[in-house]
């Protein structure tokens, strides 16, 4: 388990020192005066922006330079957005609530539905039902995010009235901001609005993480469909039904578990999927989430929080996938097991 | 471990609310609905980037500050370009119109946050900090925010108030360095809004300085509660407004850019007003719909502007034969459909002093021909059309203007390109001159025609760059300098009008239209109109409530 643990703490630093050195060089080739994104309208030619020109150390060579950066990222300093002037790790951080419970709610949807129809699919193998899940998994993994959310909301929003247009929650609720996380807040807030603000915050939930949930729930179902065939077909599965165990118990706890297995390592390939995804939900649903807060960045040419922004995702997908490894190890035992 | 506290705080609320969840089920009566009929939703279109109205230059950021929660000296009548008292009662012009003197009111209260309670009410000292902050580089404010009056110093105040002094408590004289008529109608502008000296000095002992641009504290109908940018914006009434409370408790701003989004809001009834609709949206609604159009004409021009520095523009005859070449009925038809006004003269028909005796350059390629003929032209030119990339209130689609203008051309033998760039390179390019002839356009800051013959025409801002043309006229320049020191407005506009001429014969410009500017309105919302200056004050809106069929929940 430590030699595992170590091979995933090299892997961390690697990939975080590759990020960070891309980063760097796409930084470095943004049009425009490093000082003025940085700062704003400063003049060149004046003490205040020599001042800022060697705040930024860019009299330094760019090797002291990249290890000035890697200093002040480590210290959590991304720099201030030049638009609110707000540092931009704090500003990242009042987004990211949204795009989690966002999240956390599409990869519940995703797993229920997916895995769901990946054992009915592959227990009914080559039957219509079978022929259904494949093609409507298909149809899901290439449906463009952006025009199935517009078809979404023109049908339960604006047709059938069922669901909210966009947003977390209606306006007419004034919730605090404790946590970030609305259905929590909406909790927190009572009993100003009785249950009213809650329940409106998971009414608003429905449509975007169904959105969201489309992609990865279409790949967690075509997953689970092959490792279940594979799995069913295996000798203890004969075994066991030769001894007598029900159906249900073969398919549900024999079967299931070990199909798991290698699911864990597609969610964790997922999360990346998903914060991309996150970005185009976000827009049309005007969720105020770190990917519409990055998409308005990149209008207003926000170079700062932009910048910054990709780089905590980036670290955030790699985070999530070396504990996806962990995990992948701890539920494996094939994986502990001394060679 | 600070987290603690917070954390079982949490948890236990959280247990706590989800056992009641449990018992109580979904009993949704007993919810509080009181909320919807108090709460004005307002769909707008982008996020301010500071609520400094002394700094900020875009639409979207005075609809957030200044138009709610700041007071000026002087504000316009409703629907009119006209003066009337706010923050003063009253104002007398001595010394051939270099001081004015201005009597404040005395029961004006300041709002309070968490981080301020006024001990006093509003007095002269406010007004000379909100004025001071923006011409002297060496106040404590002046480097608070982007450090950028661009208002204050394009409005020529930074050279033109000598001093500003207090006589008494509440009685305050601006001495000026030379008469300046339009002056009044400037001080009705968002940039001159009133600030609570006494916030400054609170927040300056506490070093916190910035504040006061981000929670900002002032005298007018409502105060700000929550902003969180690219969400929404939260203000409540203010208890003590002077003119009294107003009847929308909560007012909100739902901030979504997308316009069919916008649009989707407020036809679900989740906003009461929406911000710019697209034209197709004011066609999609019908007779029966419960949302309603508000209409009211622009202060605005959409023009062409010709680098008149730079040939063959620098003749006359070339530049009437492009205005005769250019159907404008086709543009107006493609890009403004149907719902703008065509422009002959540089300044809108709702202004004072509009000059209605001028007549419109007639389509007509023969007679533009023959025009480029005599200028020895025959066999044509080429020129490059620059057109600006964004939607504006002014100009719906530049790129498409440019290519029907492209087409009419051809037809007189000009070849024309059309060239874009990025918005800031583009506006840099144009203020140095760089381009041959681009499409621009200019909306009223204030009623006063000077805001638009002085700030566009006149030979003093070719050096800014923002006279596009470059065209610098010595007989017109002069008229238009005589206008603004005389204060008598009839003799003003007698000038203005004899200006217009010499513009429709000089021809620096194709005039194209002026936009009308549009608000999709919830039936519910009354008394909202929109102010010919453009933006949206929501002090005096009142809201009817909340029919059945339009709450969910």
């Amino acid at each position: 388990m430590i030699k595992i643990l170590l091979k995933q703490l090299t892997i961390l630093i690697l990939s975080f020192t590759g990020i960070t050195i891309i980063f760097f060089s796409l930084a470095q080739l943004v049009p425009g005066d490093p000082v003025i994104l940085h700062y704003g309208n400063l003049t060149p030619g004046t003490e205040q922006y020599e001042n800022a020109y060697q705040e930024l150390g860019l009299d330094e060579s760019l090797v002291r330079q990249y290890l000035i950066f890697i200093k002040d990222v480590l210290q959590g300093d991304l720099g201030r957005s030049t638009v609110t002037n707000h540092s931009v790790l704090e500003e990242f951080f009042t987004f990211f609530p949204a795009t989690i419970e966002l999240s956390l709610f599409a990869i519940l949807i995703a797993l229920v539905f997916g895995v769901g129809a990946g054992v009915l699919a592959a227990v009914n193998k080559n039957t219509w039902i079978d022929n259904l899940v494949i093609s409507s998994s298909l149809i899901g993994y290439s449906m463009p995010i952006f025009w199935w959310g517009m078809l979404l909301i023109l049908l339960f929003s604006l047709n059938l009235g069922l669901t909210p247009v966009a947003g977390r929650i209606s306006f007419v609720f004034d919730i605090e901001p404790v946590t970030g996380f609305m259905l929590i807040d909406t909790l927190l807030a009572y009993p100003k609005y009785e249950f009213a603000a809650f329940y409106d915050a998971l009414l608003h939930l429905i449509l975007p993480s169904v959105v969201l949930a489309t992609v990865p729930l279409a790949v967690i179902a075509r997953m689970t469909r092959s490792a279940m065939i594979e799995v069913l077909s295996a000798d203890y599965i004969l075994t066991a039904k030769a001894k007598g165990v029900s159906n249900f118990k073969i398919i549900w706890v024999h079967a299931l578990r070990n199909a798991l297995i290698p699911l864990v390592t597609v969610l964790g390939l997922q999360s990346s999927v998903l914060l991309t995804g996150a970005i185009l939900t976000e827009t049309i649903f005007a969720w105020p989430g770190v990917g519409k807060w990055m998409v308005e960045a990149i209008f207003r040419r926000d170079y700062p929080s932009i910048q910054g922004g990709v780089l905590l995702i980036a670290v955030f997908v790699i985070l999530i996938n070396a504990t996806v490894d962990l995990l992948y190890a701890a539920i494996n035992p094939r994986m502990r097991r001394p060679e | 471990m600070l987290l603690t506290g917070k954390v079982k705080y949490i948890l236990s609320t959280t247990t706590l609310v989800l056992a009641q969840l449990l018992l109580a089920g979904c009993d949704q009566n007993a919810m509080n609905v009181d909320a919807f009929d108090t709460t004005l939703v307002y769909c707008s279109e982008g996020s301010p980037d500071s609520f400094d109205p002394h700094t900020v230059t875009i639409g979207v950021a005075f609809d957030a500050s200044a138009r709610q929660v700041y007071n000026r000296l002087v504000e316009f009548k409703r629907g009119t370009t006209e003066i009337t008292p706010s923050l003063a009662k009253r104002w007398k012009i001595r010394n051939n119109g270099t001081v004015y003197r201005f009597y404040l009111r005395e029961d004006v209260q300041f709002h309070s946050n968490e981080f301020f309670q006024p001990t006093r009410n509003f007095n002269a000292d406010d007004v000379i900090f909100s004025f001071m902050r923006q011409k002297e580089k060496s106040h404590p404010f002046h480097s608070v925010g982007n450090r950028d009056y661009s208002y204050f110093n394009f409005q020529g105040l930074n050279t033109l108030i000598k001093s500003i002094k207090k006589i008494d408590q509440h009685t305050i004289e601006f001495e000026l360095e030379r008469p300046f008529s339009p002056f009044i109608s400037v001080l009705a502008m968002e940039f001159t809004s009133i600030m609570s000296a006494e916030y400054a000095n609170v927040l300056e002992q506490t070093d916190r300085k910035n504040y006061i641009i981000q929670y900002p504290i002032g005298t007018g109908p409502f105060q700000l509660v929550r902003y969180q940018v690219d969400a929404f914006i939260r203000y409540k009434a203010f208890e003590h407004y002077w003119r009294g409370k107003e009847p929308i408790e909560h007012l909100v701003f739902a901030i979504t850019p997308d316009p069919s989004l916008r649009f989707a809001r407020v036809t679900a009834g989740e906003c009461d007003v929406m911000s710019n609709p697209l034209p197709i949206h004011l066609k999609a609604l019908d007779e029966e719909s419960s949302l309603k159009i508000v209409t009211e004409r622009g202060l605005n021009i959409a023009y062409w502007a010709f680098n008149t520095r730079k040939p063959p523009l620098d003749n006359r005859r070339v530049r009437q034969a492009l205005n005769h070449a250019i159907n404008r009925d086709a543009i107006l038809e493609a890009v403004y459909y149907g719902s703008a006004l065509k422009a002959k003269n540089p300044i809108p028909p709702g202004m004072w002093s509009y000059n209605d005796e001028v007549k419109y350059y007639e389509y007509n390629p023969q007679l533009a021909r023959n025009l480029l003929f005599s200028a020895g032209f025959e066999d044509g030119f080429e020129i490059d059309i620059w057109a600006f990339p964004e939607q504006r209130s002014y100009n719906p689609n530049a790129i498409k203007t440019a290519e029907l203008i492209q087409q009419d051309l051809k037809e007189v033998g000009v070849k024309a390109n059309i060239i874009t760039y990025e918005v800031g390179t583009f506006l840099q390019k144009v203020k140095s001159g760089e381009h041959i002839t681009s499409l621009q356009g200019w909306i009223a800051d204030n009623g006063d025609p000077d805001n638009f013959f002085n700030s566009l025409l006149s030979c003093e801002a070719t050096i800014p760059g923002q006279n596009s043309a470059f065209w610098c006229n010595e007989e017109f320049d002069a008229i238009i300098k005589d206008a603004q020191v005389i204060s008598n407005r009839a003799r003003r506009a007698k000038l203005y009008q004899r200006a217009q001429q010499i513009f429709k014969r000089e021809a620096p410009w194709l005039t194209i239209a002026h936009t009308q500017q549009n608000l999709i309105v919830n039936d519910r919302v009354k008394n909202l109109t929109i102010p010919l200056t453009g933006g949206i004050f929501f002090s005096g809106v009142k809201l009817e409530p909340r029919r059945e069929s339009d709450m969910r929940l």
